[in-house]
């Protein structure tokens, strides 16, 4: 039991907008009341918000793995001690799997989405978020150039999904995840093609009769009617390409009367022509997506300093190869995907990537509905999670933004609406929407989010500040399910999260069609295909799919 | 299986019976100390009291155990302090090393099957260390035609002297170890169209390496496995990164991946359980709270040859066989825990020695594949036995409970 | 007399002490030097446990024993001079910023790793890693002097990116791997292969070396910047002779896989 007591509660989807009231826990869950004498908080003059929600990052998996491995350099500069509660661990933009917990439960977040995760290592995954502490936390799976999928989508047809929605379904089951995510459908498997890619929605996949548009129609049919909690998470093809944003608009074209997210949207909302210098088309994407309420985004937004890019959209790694010429991963994974790695650095005076941190700026200050244009940096790819109270100033305080902005390259600049000094400020109540409402909302994380009776009671205090830089970076209370984790900045225990999984029914006659397309394309048997392993899987809650065709 | 045994082993190779073979015969008294037959908690007692005693204890091995396991031995060697480090370089190379420098490009195995054009065996000989290898990527020449769609594929191999795997080989060039570093970098000049000094590089076999330097231009897709003996050499380190930096050059040509071909079953799960606990691969030491990773400082060789440790826990490893002879010396001078199903000669020496239910014998668990693909270890034989899971577990509670928190 | 730290017997596990420097130490008192702490392989303990401390404070330290299990000592100094007498564990003067560091016999591996300035002399030999980089770091050593009068191990100057690493007896295999710029003098032969993926900078070698086929050969001359540099090192007490001093060196031009910018220099026979 736990009244936080008298906070200016900032609960959006309940419409609770700076209130001064308390917040009553019990059992893991938001309560109505609580006796007198239950244990309390005094949050009087600080601020009450759910619990932070990341909808797209990357934490766990072969390919965060993959960068730890890569950058021994910043683990030596930032090492963590073991104490009575927490493990040992190191940081930088990749942090070791305890350490990502603990920070990101400093930071305030209850809730984190590991963006993209191979099917096929879902074992690795998994096994890595049973070491991330606190945070409750789901992947996505990929499956925009996973080949059997193909073959399906190809022998579909044009009017039903049919055997895709129960692959779909199966594939989900198989791996534990939670939701589907597309990144550059059909150009990772033509980049395995002697390093090629799709530069259209045509574009044929060589060889395998299906194209990017057919790949997100049928997937995105198949998400829908399935009814996932949380729709198609779409990373679009010809990212960071200048001219990319006719791409991007032509992908919520196909997905129109669909559900759909699309991932990172500033690094796909670029004018301009391939190869040439990119200017931002942020406005009419933002307008786009305004106009269509079936679609939403996380920004992507790009901070200054140090990053680490992981992507499955490996050609795009191999193009910041030759840019940064420095370390690079490739790795390549059978029938699924692929992955590609580039240490980067973001800096202010270089004209793209001013752009690039322009353009989320612009993305963020000219959406008009925040439930559905939501706060992420793409981390570690624009920069680490880290930088999100530094990003939630910049939204905040436009004194503090527009000194920002004068240090930046200002040829870029003069190629945004920024130059014109935008004037919004986000409120407390909107920033409560694109770090938490919002997301969970998107996920379809009905217990996340909000502070409404029922919820889970994972509760975030921030201490009133001016520089809300400082007030973000550091909570005075950080509760999840009911338990006091941060007190003053500081960590009290680190319990283990739970693994948020989707339960969505299939046809189980589909592993009659799946299991000779796995012969043909896995080097693993079908049968040790999908996860079963309780240590792995556990402990675990299962977010119901609504497989009514109404979606949500 | 018959009775609780089994009668028979199908579906495996040579090696995998001989693996099987040393897991499930003879099985040794589940613990011993001082080579006396002890009971599991009198075992787990002495190695909480070695361990909680060592200045700088060392925990290496782990690449035959499962990922559960190693997960274990990582918490355990914070809780004591100590440098941990895999077998993995010892006995499996250097390439994780040298891909810190500039990254690698790589890949499963089941796209080598379907895509690999060219294949280069590089100092690898799977023939013979790896049986089943070629067959499953259909290398072997019986089914190279069948292999996922219709190309052509081609096999190099590049080594000291004609191998088992040559004999299966479109193209042999014969090289000597000595010039390996050489051989890589002039490849890289090849490739590139960066002039050599034909009198410098008279000792190498130009014409082969040219000749296949067109091959991986005319093909989409090419692969190179490099054997231990390229990378687990002297001069490993270089090799590898030479190896690693003309793969980067190769992938601008077209798509080309390494693939270093491994001995030990987990090493790799090792290296990624490391990296994710640690945010290092390898060679970790815990003795100041945190981790800190330098190959060559905390390698568990160097650690040995040097004589800086006090205590060594071994987890299925057998260390006195493998190590360099002097670290060896070192090793049989310290007390010593060794965690292993197997009875092998370093559990004979050990202070403390668990005979352990095996992890894919008697233990399901989870292990990484040398391309990283994670797979389900099955058990199809019962134990009473712990494993090695356990028996870290239990010796880190017991080092817990002997410091009071 | 300087302030002397002398160590009572060698630890059984390596002791770990960054703080042990003279600029560090100069201004403390004698109970909080004491008090130092210092890493007995797992263990926290203070200086006094291992060190007897004697002398005064001031711009002099001088540390005696066997310190061939010490590591870190002088690593990150900026200024004053600190006198191992005999020899020395790991990471000898890593990141050193300034000041003279001497051991008076060898250094084992990653000495002046990552070092900035000063000057670090081993009397005897160096290990493997010297004056190179820190993991997954491009760049090593980025300015100052090391100077041995004895061998040098594997991959001496990886990353070298300023500064002069210079050897009286025989460098490994692999130096100046992956060097951006900076000088390795080798007076007594080099391994294989020198200069590998070299962008920049120069490699002086005083006999035949066997040099990768990416080089290129490009004159025969006497380096006036050479000359200079070989006067420096001889009056730094490095045996150097008039031939070497006045001789004329084969040039050659490398890594062709990289910029080419970078030179390798041998001594030619007779003059």
């Amino acid at each position: 039991m736990l009244r936080i007591a008298q906070g200016r509660v900032y609960d959006p989807a309940n419409g609770v907008d700076g209130d001064v009231r308390d917040v009553c826990l019990n059992g893991g869950k938001v309560v109505e009341e609580l006796p007198s004498h239950a244990p309390r908080i005094d949050a009087r003059g600080m601020i009450v918000m759910p619990g932070g929600v990341d909808i797209h990052s990357h934490i766990a998996g072969p390919k965060v793995n993959a960068a730890r491995k890569l950058a021994p350099e910043e683990h030596r500069a930032d090492p963590l001690d073991r104490t009575a509660i927490m493990r040992s661990g190191t940081g930088g933009t990749v942090p070791s799997t305890f350490t990502t917990g603990y920070r990101y439960a400093l930071l305030g977040y209850t809730t984190v989405v590991d963006a993209a995760t191979p099917p096929l290592a879902a074992r690795h995954t998994l096994a890595e978020l049973r070491d991330t502490p606190i945070v409750d936390a789901a992947f996505l799976v990929l499956m925009g150039n996973n080949l059997p999928m193909f073959e399906l989508i190809r022998d579909a047809g044009p009017d039903g999904a049919g055997p895709v929605t129960e692959a779909v379904a199966w594939w989900l089951e198989a791996t534990g995840g939670y939701g589907v995510k597309l990144v550059n459908p059909g150009g990772v498997e033509m980049w395995k093609h002697g390093n090629r890619n799709v530069t259209s929605l045509d574009d044929e996949v060589e060889g395998l009769g299906v194209t990017p548009r057919r790949v997100l129609e049928a997937i995105a049919t198949s998400v829908d009617e399935l009814g996932l909690p949380h729709p198609v998470h779409v990373h679009c093809n010809n990212l960071g390409v200048a001219g990319n944003w006719r791409t991007t608009l032509d992908t919520l074209d196909t997905l129109q009367g669909r559900r759909a997210h699309l991932a990172h949207l500033q690094f796909h909302a670029y004018g301009g022509t391939p190869g040439k210098r990119p200017r931002s088309r942020a406005p009419e994407l933002a307008e786009h997506l305004d106009a269509h309420p079936e679609h939403s985004a996380d920004v992507g937004q790009v901070m200054f300093g140090p990053a680490t890019t992981i992507t499955a959209d490996a050609p795009v790694s191999a193009r910041l190869r030759e840019i940064t010429g420095g370390k690079w991963v490739n790795a390549d994974l059978e029938a699924e995907t692929g992955c590609g790695i580039v240490p980067f650095a973001y800096r202010e005076r270089n004209y793209v990537h001013a752009l690039q941190w322009a353009i989320g700026l612009e993305l963020f200050l000219l959406s008009r509905d925040p439930w559905r244009v939501v706060l992420s940096t793409d981390h570690p790819n624009g920069g680490s999670f880290l930088s999100y109270p530094r990003l939630i100033r910049l939204l905040m305080d436009r004194e503090f933004r527009n000194e920002q902005i004068d240090r930046v390259n200002q040829k870029a600049i003069r190629r945004t609406v920024l130059r014109d000094r935008l004037e919004r400020e986000y409120t407390l109540g909107e920033i409560a929407i694109i770090t938490r409402a919002g997301p969970a909302r998107l996920l379809g994380l009905a217990d996340k989010g909000h502070l409404g009776v029922g919820a889970d009671a994972d509760v975030t205090v921030y201490g009133e500040h001016e520089d809300r830089e400082q007030m973000f970076a550091t909570p005075r209370y950080v509760i999840k399910g009911g338990r006091v984790i941060v007190e003053d900045g500081e960590l009290r225990e680190a319990p283990a999260g739970d693994l948020l999984r989707v339960e969505a029914d299939h046809d189980e006659a589909i592993e009659r069609t799946l299991r000779p397309l796995f012969e043909e394309h896995y080097s693993v048997q079908f049968a040790n295909y999908p996860v079963r392993e309780p240590w792995l899987l556990e402990p675990a809650r299962r977010i119901p799919a609504r497989r009514d065709g109404s979606g949500r | 299986m018959a009775a609780g045994a089994l009668e028979r082993v199908t579906g495996t190779c040579m090696i995998g019976d001989a693996w099987f073979a040393e897991r499930t015969v003879d099985a040794p008294p589940v613990a011993r100390v001082d080579g006396r037959e002890v009971d599991f908690a009198e075992a787990v007692e002495a190695s909480a009291a070695i361990l909680g005693e060592a200045r700088l204890p060392l925990v290496c091995g782990l690449g035959q155990t499962d990922c559960e396991s190693q997960r274990a031995a990582v918490a355990l060697a914070e809780r004591i302090g100590a440098v941990i480090d895999p077998a993995g370089p010892v006995v499996d190379g250097t390439v994780g090393a040298a891909s810190q420098a500039i990254g690698l490009s790589t890949a499963t195995f089941g796209e080598l099957r379907d895509r690999a054009e060219l294949v280069v065996a590089w100092r690898a000989d799977p023939v013979a260390s790896h049986p089943r290898l070629l067959p499953r990527l259909r290398l072997d020449r019986a089914g190279r035609a069948t292999a996922g769609g219709d190309f052509d594929r081609t096999l190099v191999v590049i080594d000291v002297q004609r191998t088992a795997t040559a004999d299966e080989a479109d193209a042999f060039i014969e090289l000597p170890p000595e010039l390996d570093f050489e051989a890589l970098w002039s490849m890289r000049a090849l490739v590139r169209g960066v002039p050599l000094d034909r009198d410098l590089a008279a000792r190498l076999p130009l014409d082969g390496l040219g000749q296949l330097a067109d091959r991986f231009r005319a093909c989409g897709y090419g692969a190179v496995l490099p054997g231990p003996g390229l990378v687990a050499s002297a001069a490993g380190y270089v090799n590898a990164l030479a190896l690693l930096a003309l793969v980067r050059d190769l992938a601008r040509i077209a798509h080309v991946v390494a693939l270093p071909l491994r001995q030990d079953g987990n090493a790799r799960g090792a290296e990624d359980v490391l990296a994710w606990q640690t945010g290092y691969p390898a060679a970790v030491s815990f003795a100041r709270g945190h981790p800190r990773a330098r190959p060559g400082e905390f390698s568990a060789a160097g650690v040995l040859e040097r004589g800086e440790t006090d205590a060594a826990l071994i987890v299925g490893f057998d260390a006195l066989r493998h190590l360099p002879p002097r670290a060896a010396d070192n090793l049989r001078r310290i007390p010593t825990i060794v965690v292993d199903p197997r009875a092998t000669e370093t559990a004979a020496a050990a202070r403390v020695a668990f005979a352990t239910a095996a992890g894919g014998v008697h233990r399901e668990g989870t292990a990484h594949r040398m391309d990283g693909v994670p797979v389900p270890l099955p058990a199809p034989l019962a134990s009473a036995r712990a494993g090695d899971e356990q028996v870290l577990a239990a010796i880190a509670a017991r080092v817990a409970g002997a410091e009071g928190t | 007399m300087p302030l002397t730290l002398t160590l009572r017997e060698p630890p059984t596990v390596p002791l770990e002490t960054e703080g042990l420097s003279p600029d560090r130490l100069a201004t403390r008192r004698r109970g909080e030097i004491e008090a130092l702490t210092v890493w007995h392989g797992n263990r926290r303990a203070q200086l006094a446990d291992f060190f007897a401390v004697s002398g005064n404070g001031g711009e002099e330290l001088r540390v005696e024993g066997d310190l061939r299990r010490v590591k870190f000592l002088g690593a990150g100094m900026t200024d004053g001079r600190l006198t191992v007498a005999g020899d020395a564990g790991m990471h000898t003067g890593a990141d050193m910023r300034g000041g003279e560091l001497v051991v008076e016999g060898d250094v084992g591996d990653f000495a002046g790793v990552n070092m900035h300035g000063g000057r670090l002399v081993v009397e005897g030999s160096a290990g493997h890693q010297l004056g190179g980089a820190h993991p997954g770091e491009r760049a090593g050593m980025r300015g100052g002097e090391i100077l041995v009068h004895g061998d040098a191990g594997d991959q001496v100057g990886t990353g070298l990116r300023r500064g002069l690493i210079a050897v009286a007896g025989r460098v490994g295999d692999a130096a100046g791997l992956r060097m951006l710029a900076g000088t390795i003098v080798a007076l007594g032969g080099l391994g294989a292969p020198p200069g590998a993926a070299m962008r920049r900078g120069t490699i002086v070698a005083m006999s035949h070396v066997t040099l990768l086929p990416t080089f290129a050969f490009a004159c025969s001359y006497r380096p006036p910047f050479l000359r200079l540099y070989l006067r420096h090192l001889r009056a730094l007490g490095l045996p150097l002779t008039d031939d070497q001093i006045e001789g004329r060196y084969a040039r050659w031009c490398g890594d062709g896989l990289e910029l080419r910018r970078g030179e390798i220099l041998i001594l030619e026979a007779g003059r």
